[in-house]
């Protein structure tokens, strides 16, 4: 029984060094190089210290990103959960074959690459010649300016988030639904219970773990949201849609500070780390219950 | 105490230092670039062809540019057997992939476009490869004196690291048509404009509005925002590299930028080349500040609605004469290439005064030789050539600072906030300038 079990760590040393080296290193390279001024083009290399995350937590225009960035998870994981967990009830609800390819073709836009999805609405939103406006004017309605105005571009782009992971947070919520044991139904109809209090009082308390998993996932991966912004809008108009990945990218990339721009990943980290927190401890809570 | 989970403990903690070791020792290196590949010995009858297959990578601005340097390219394949190939990027990217590129000695550019702004920055981080030993007489006098000092690096008295290849500089265009039906003269000076604009937009709005702005953050509003700037006296930085963006001329300049936006069609507050050279050749806007390059269509029958009633002059002034702004495009050699000698050949064929002549003919692409701009053919073909050569000489270049990137970026988010109405013009001017002097400290 000891040689299998020896033999087990063995196994593992491939993808333990693989983690190693690449996420492992690389963090604690960035971790370093955020306390140095770098500049990439001019080769300068300069111990500072602390003074980049000061910089970093000072700059008003990195307090937008942040706001920006906080907008944007909050209201896109809050609608593509909700949405996802009512087409999830809704879809439970049907037995038929249409239902099962309606299933299917509604896996789509999660399926499309993130950049085909971002130029295609892209396209659509645009306010001279975007479907979207043809639509509406179409119908008698005065055109929008999606992307154009600062008030509405960061929830033009939030929509398209909405659109193409809403799928995802159904797909999660529904194969757990879908795996629900019927006893408890069916006792509750015994009992008389209708739609919604069977809703309120078992199915929802049943799903909660799915439910805040997927918001979990979806807010980790929101957090980041960089693609996006960078084909529609570029940060603009103004910095309206700066999101922290983009403000982060802009001084890496625009500006060759890399430094800089290391220390203000490593703030976003915390800043996931510390917003994560809850849900995963949430999370343990409901499962271990 | 030598249990199973402190032995796994030391083993990770062991492996995770050994990587840090190992990781850390060695430099960084990207593989050879594919021009490396390429070269596969032959054997040739003919003398005057080269021996083995070479390619010349070039990494060119997405557009007209990079069109011309492609079907050039085929054609010096034809001439020489070295073969040319062009990837086209937007301006940030473009940038990005050339300094990327050569600080990881990636070597997989030959040639790169340069926009005449990132020259000092490029200079200073030593980027391009110094072409004095291969050119020890400089340029001949057909080059534009002008565009030439953008080239060298210090401006106009240091060695040479790009040759200039597109003859840009910016124009005032304007529809003759529409000022003639309404009895006007041509602005001389911005108040002139606005009065323009006001009455083209109150009588053939929506059809046509009176003009038309680059309102996009960063180098597209900055662009388009300086002329007016400088017009009215204003300077970005003084001689002690202080930033002066938030002037009594900074703010005089952007409250007609801002009437300018008034009369704009809607949403030029994302506005870049593409909408505004659209805007001037579907006939939707009477005036505009553009750069020649792109505007080369506006008598082309095939693209454009306003065959032959455009009309050009130099920028406006007003407390200041007119200063043309120059942004020449210019070309250069990595100092990370693996083919230095053919890719100087290559630059010497392209801005020939015959492979210039044809850039310009087939792409629009201004040139950057005198004796271009009087050609009989490229005149019939662009009114404003005479005009541009004559801009172009007694034009004036954006400061030369390496941090020109930087500032140009903060200038136009604050440019950009205060033309879409996010915050106030001495409030936003104010911020710039403070921003400014932080990275310039």
């Amino acid at each position: 029984m000891r040689k299998a079990e020896r033999s087990i760590y063995w196994f593992l040393l491939p993808s333990i060094l693989l983690l190693l080296i690449f996420t492992f290193y690389p963090t604690i390279y960035e971790i370093a190089t955020s306390f140095f001024k770098i500049d990439y083009i001019k080769n300068i290399t300069k111990f500072v210290g602390t003074s980049n995350y000061v910089q970093g937590i000072s700059d008003p225009l990195f307090i937008v990103a942040v706001k920006n960035t906080f907008y944007f998870v909050i209201l896109a994981v809050f609608f593509e959960t909700l949405l996802g967990l009512i087409l999830a009830l809704f879809f439970n609800s049907l037995e038929s074959r249409y239902a099962k390819f309606l299933r299917s073709i509604i896996l789509i836009p999660m399926l499309l690459p993130p950049i085909t999805v971002a130029l295609t609405w892209k396209m659509m939103y645009d306010y001279n010649y975007g479907v979207i406006n043809f639509l509406i004017e179409l119908f008698g309605g005065k055109a929008i300016e999606w992307l154009n105005s600062p008030k509405l571009a960061l929830l033009s782009i939030i929509l398209t988030d909405i659109w193409q992971w809403t799928p995802f947070a159904f797909l999660v919520i529904f194969a757990y639904l879908h795996s629900l044991p019927q006893d408890i139904y069916e006792s509750a109809d015994v009992d008389g219970a209708n739609y919604f209090q069977k809703l309120k009082y078992i199915t929802l308390p049943l799903l909660k773990p799915t439910i805040f998993l997927t918001a979990l996932l979806r807010t980790i991966d929101t957090f980041r949201v960089f693609d996006k912004v960078y084909v529609m809008t570029g940060g603009g108009p103004g910095n309206s849609t700066e999101t922290i990945s983009f403000y982060i990218y802009r001084n890496a990339f625009r500006y060759f500070q890399i430094g800089y721009s290391s220390s203000v990943a490593i703030i976003m980290v915390v800043i996931v780390l510390l917003f994560s927190t809850p849900y995963i401890r949430n999370l343990m809570r409901s499962t271990s219950q | 105490m030598f249990n199973r989970k402190s032995v796994l403990t030391l083993l990770l903690l062991s492996l995770f230092i050994f990587s840090v070791l190992f990781s850390g020792c060695s430099t960084p290196t990207q593989s050879s670039s594919q021009t490396q590949a390429d070269n596969t010995p032959q054997t040739s009858t003919n003398a005057e062809k080269t021996t083995s297959q070479i390619t010349l990578h070039i990494a060119a601005r997405a557009g007209n540019i990079s069109d011309a340097l492609a079907e050039m390219g085929k054609k010096y394949k034809e001439e020489t057997n070295v073969d040319v190939q062009v990837v086209g990027m937007p301006y940030n990217e473009l940038k990005e992939a050339i300094v990327l590129d050569v600080k990881n000695k990636g070597g997989a550019y030959d040639l790169v476009t340069l926009d005449d702004p990132w020259m000092p920055e490029f200079g200073e981080g030593k980027l391009l490869t110094n072409l004095d030993n291969y050119f020890p007489n400089g340029l001949d006098s057909d080059f534009v004196e002008k565009s030439v000092a953008l080239g060298k690096y210090p401006y106009g008295t240091g060695s040479l690291y790009a040759f200039p290849m597109v003859g840009n500089v910016q124009l005032f265009y304007y529809r003759k048509d529409l000022l003639d039906k309404y009895n006007l003269t041509p602005p001389k000076t911005w108040d002139d404009v606005l009065k323009i604009a006001k009455l083209i937009t109150e009588k053939e709005a929506p059809n046509v509005y009176g003009y038309v702005i680059r309102g996009q953050r960063g180098n597209p509003i900055v662009s388009d925002f300086l002329p007016v700037f400088w017009a009215y006296g204003g300077k970005v930085l003084d001689e002690n590299n202080k930033p002066y963006v938030n002037s009594e001329a900074g703010i005089k300049a952007m409250e007609t930028y801002l009437k300018l936006k008034k009369y704009s069609p809607k949403g030029v507050e994302t506005f870049d080349t593409d909408q505004i050279a659209n805007a001037l050749t579907q006939g939707q806007v009477a005036m505009t500040i553009a750069w020649p390059a792109w505007v080369s269509k506006v008598d082309n029958p095939q693209s454009s609605k306003v065959v032959g009633k455009i009309d050009f002059s130099v920028v406006p002034g007003q407390v200041k004469d007119s200063a043309a702004m120059i942004g020449n495009w210019l070309l250069g050699i990595p100092s990370t290439s693996n083919n230095k000698e053919e890719a100087v050949k290559f630059l010497k064929w392209v801005t020939s005064k015959e492979v210039q002549k044809e850039m310009a003919l087939k792409f629009g692409v201004p040139p950057t030789r005198k004796s271009l701009y009087n050609d009989k053919e490229l005149v019939e073909k662009y009114r404003y050539y005479p005009s541009q050569l004559d801009a172009l000489e007694h034009s004036v270049a954006r400061p030369r600072t390496p941090y020109w990137s930087q500032i140009e970026d903060v200038w136009g988010l604050y440019l950009s906030q205060i033309v879409s109405g996010q915050i106030g013009i001495k409030e936003g001017l104010d911020k710039a300038n403070s921003e400014i002097e932080k990275i310039l400290k």
